[in-house]
């Protein structure tokens, strides 16, 4: 089918896996917000698949080993295979970590057929991505025509060992998807996945199956999405439909007069490009699918790379590529000179139609930020350092919510994690509460004006009224009392002599203006709680 | 109210007596607005008074060194140095917009801290300080005299408090006072109505702008 490019996809599965470095028989998840991203060998054949739980995991596989999902550290490690294959390939294209695209006829025609530069690609990328790759993964390498054709080739490839190339044409490319399942159009093809569930749910389980259906009645009951899936399960254009080139004048640079050398400030400055390039689209109702990312230092080094997405690149995502870009040039090359220019240049524009930011969809860039600035502080400072609330359920102040390790929360969907436990929890106290909760209690003590520690009787009768309370050592810790109310007596799990406990709560104002929370136990007075 | 005021990049501190109540009622501003909010340095903080004051639960961590004790703990094996604060703080600040830093982080240098909020600056993030000088403050807010109601003697229950927040800072050029609510019955912060101005007798309290008190 003329205008079909002929695209080779160089796939590595499970990528984060590779890069987090596993032992061939050993069972590695790698996790992002509490989910698998990807997973050894070893760990599939234990029942791990992506999108479970962590705990879930565990559950499964108990000796798996959990690393955290770190992109960065993903392209990075990637961007030595890039910069091998690039020296084979003239243009690739990238989209994620562990995925890379270039077209097949240039290539092809250069290493005498596209067999012998299949295997040569694959050779360069294997060895560039040196040990830790045999080990656990292998690249697949998949020619057809097309992206989503060559994606599934890609697959194919990796699982058998072997590059695939699907002979060019329509009735190939259909004869070589029609066993596939419908599900690859959610992987590969970036088709929404409640739509494939669809498919799924009416029987059509394999390519085969939609394409055998007549074009007129699949475009009538599914609409255009339906159409343009029916096109390429027959091995039809796969270019989503609505993606064009832009109109020119569309791409933002940034010119410095003064070389740079921190990427930081690159990374600032390209933040600001990114905006800009989103907002200016956005009021066309495009979004950016497919960038050019060019910086050029002052002695004329050059790193320039082409990076596609679907579902569109919004700013987090640009700038996240702009990162992995010049972290990889820095790193592979000895830069002379610092960077005088930047630009993003929008190769590809398509519809904006509030396509799914995530993988998981409905999360912001702010969700984003922080879950990854979660694992890195899990890395930093310890897994029970890093904690989310957590709703526990209780009539004290210290009791109703606790603290859990933020590794075992789910933090995209905390609903289940906070919804209130438990029944009415009589005696508890009315809203407002103390801002500052001591856990364990402090001792103080607590007199009445004579200078005798105030007691509360078993019927809950006070012996005097408190006058003054002792929160700490000399006069300064001296507190008159300047009101008060209470006691509220609580009688905790009276049936349980082990465990039952009796406590008197009094709320005190003293003179300076502070209100304390404190209660007396067995005779002993503590500090539950200020309200500061 | 104040959640107008703050700007981002900027650093907010909080004294005084109810300091902890004010860091909290600003930054339910923003964590209201799906901004993620993280706490280093102030154990203890109560979870059911940040969730009255308005922050989402669901988006707060909270960074807590070992041996979680207050700011003038003594020298334990596990207690964290400038260094490991500094690599700490760094990587809330790139990842949360609002940071809250209570009296716990006093142990970072000033050469740190001042790396720390040049950092905060160029990411945008916001830091509400809780009796943590160190690292200064573009805007103070200070809450002076707090009269709480409810209470008598030995009867009652304390309903809510009433404070005078006053704000200072390089921007603001001469002080400015607002009587509040911190925190009202149900936990929130909000304004009285205005005394010294005239108002009408139907008219229904909203947020006072800044400007026109005190």
């Amino acid at each position: 089918m003329a205008g079909v490019p002929r695209l080779g996809v160089l796939w590595c599965p499970h990528w984060p896996v590779v890069v987090a470095g596993a032992r061939p028989d050993e069972p590695v998840v790698v996790v992002h917000a509490n989910r698998v991203v990807a997973h050894s060998l070893a760990a599939a054949a234990e029942g791990v698949t992506v999108g479970m739980r962590r705990r879930a995991t565990q559950a499964r596989s108990p000796h798996v080993r959990i690393e955290q999902y770190d992109p960065d550290r993903d392209a990075r490690a990637f961007d030595q295979v890039v910069q091998a294959v690039a020296a084979e390939v003239p243009q690739l294209e990238l989209t994620e970590p562990g995925t890379l695209t270039f077209m097949a006829r240039g290539p092809a025609r250069y290493f005498g057929g596209e067999a012998s530069m299949s295997a040569t690609i694959v050779a360069t990328a294997t060895r560039a991505a040196g040990s830790p790759l045999g080990a656990v993964g292998r690249f697949g390498l998949g020619v057809a025509d097309g992206r989503f054709a060559a994606g599934l080739a890609a697959r194919r490839a990796a699982e058998v060992g072997q590059p695939l190339v699907v002979a060019p044409g329509c009735e190939a490319t259909a004869t070589f998807l029609a066993p596939l399942p419908v599900r690859m159009l959610a992987d590969v093809g970036g088709v929404p996945l409640e739509f494939v569930d669809l498919l799924h749910r009416l029987g059509l389980h394999h390519l085969g199956h939609l394409a055998a259906l007549p074009a007129a009645d699949v475009s009538a009951r599914f609409g255009p999405l339906g159409a343009f899936v029916h096109r390429i399960a027959r091995g039809g254009d796969d270019r989503l439909p609505d993606t064009h080139a832009p109109p020119a004048g569309l791409q933002v640079q940034r010119v410095f007069e003064e070389p740079v050398h921190h990427s930081d400030v690159l990374v600032f400055i390209a933040r600001q490009l990114a905006g800009e390039l989103v907002a200016s689209l956005a009021a066309q109702g495009r979004v950016c699918t497919r960038l050019a990312v060019l910086a050029e230092t002052e002695h004329g080094e050059r790193s320039e790379r082409l990076w596609y997405r679907s579902t569109g690149l919004n700013e987090a995502a640009m700038v996240e590529r702009v990162r992995w870009q010049l972290d990889g040039w820095a790193q592979h090359e000895s830069l002379t000179a610092g960077v005088i220019l930047l630009r993003l240049d929008p190769v590809e524009v398509g519809a904006d139609d509030g396509v799914q930011l995530g993988l998981w969809g409905g999360r912001t860039q702010a969700d984003d930020w922080a879950m990854r600035a979660v694992a890195r502080l899990v890395a930093i400072a310890g897994e029970r350092q890093v904690l989310v609330p957590a709703a526990r359920g209780g009539r004290q102040p210290h009791e109703a919510y606790d603290w859990v390790p933020a590794v075992s929360a789910d933090l995209a969907d905390p609903a289940e994690r906070l919804s209130p436990v438990g029944g009415p929890w009589p005696g508890s106290l009315p809203s407002p509460s103390p801002a500052l909760v001591h856990a364990p209690a402090l001792p103080i003590e607590v007199v009445d004006d004579r200078g005798v520690p105030v007691a509360v009787s078993g019927r809950g009768v006070v012996s005097a009224p408190p006058a003054t309370v002792r929160l700490g050592p000399g006069s300064a810790g001296i507190h008159e009392v300047q009101a008060w109310a209470g006691p509220w007596p609580v009688d905790e799990r009276w049936w349980d002599s082990a465990h039952s406990r009796r406590v008197a709560r009094f709320q005190v104002l003293t003179r300076s203006g502070a209100l304390l929370l404190v209660g007396v136990e067995g005779g002993c007075w503590r500090l539950a709680a200020e309200y500061g | 109210m104040p959640g107008a005021v703050v700007q981002r990049g900027s650093v907010v501190g909080c004294e005084g007596p109810a300091a902890v109540s004010l860091s909290l009622a600003l930054a339910a501003g923003p964590s209201q607005q799906g901004a993620w909010v993280a706490v280093a340095g102030l154990p203890g903080l109560g979870l059911a008074a940040a969730a009255e004051a308005g922050v989402v639960l669901g988006r707060l961590v909270q960074v807590a060194a070992p041996q979680g004790s207050g700011p003038a703990g003594q020298q334990q094996g596990q207690k964290w140095g400038d260094q490991q604060w500094g690599d700490v703080l760094a990587a809330m600040i790139d990842g949360f917009d609002v940071v809250l830093l209570g009296p716990g982080t006093q142990g970072v240098k000033p050469g740190t801290a001042r790396r720390l909020v040049a950092r905060l600056r160029a990411r945008g993030a916001v830091a509400i300080t809780v009796a943590a000088p160190v690292f200064g403050a573009d805007l103070c807010f200070r809450a002076a005299n707090p009269r709480w109601t409810g209470l008598g003697q030995g009867h009652g229950v304390a309903q809510g408090r009433r404070v005078v927040v006053e704000l200072t800072g390089r921007r603001v050029p001469r002080a400015r006072r607002a009587e509040m609510w911190l925190p009202a019955a149900d936990g929130r912060m909000c304004p009285l109505p205005d005394v010294v101005a005239p108002v009408p007798v139907d008219h229904v309290a909203g947020p006072v702008p800044l400007d026109q008190a005190g």
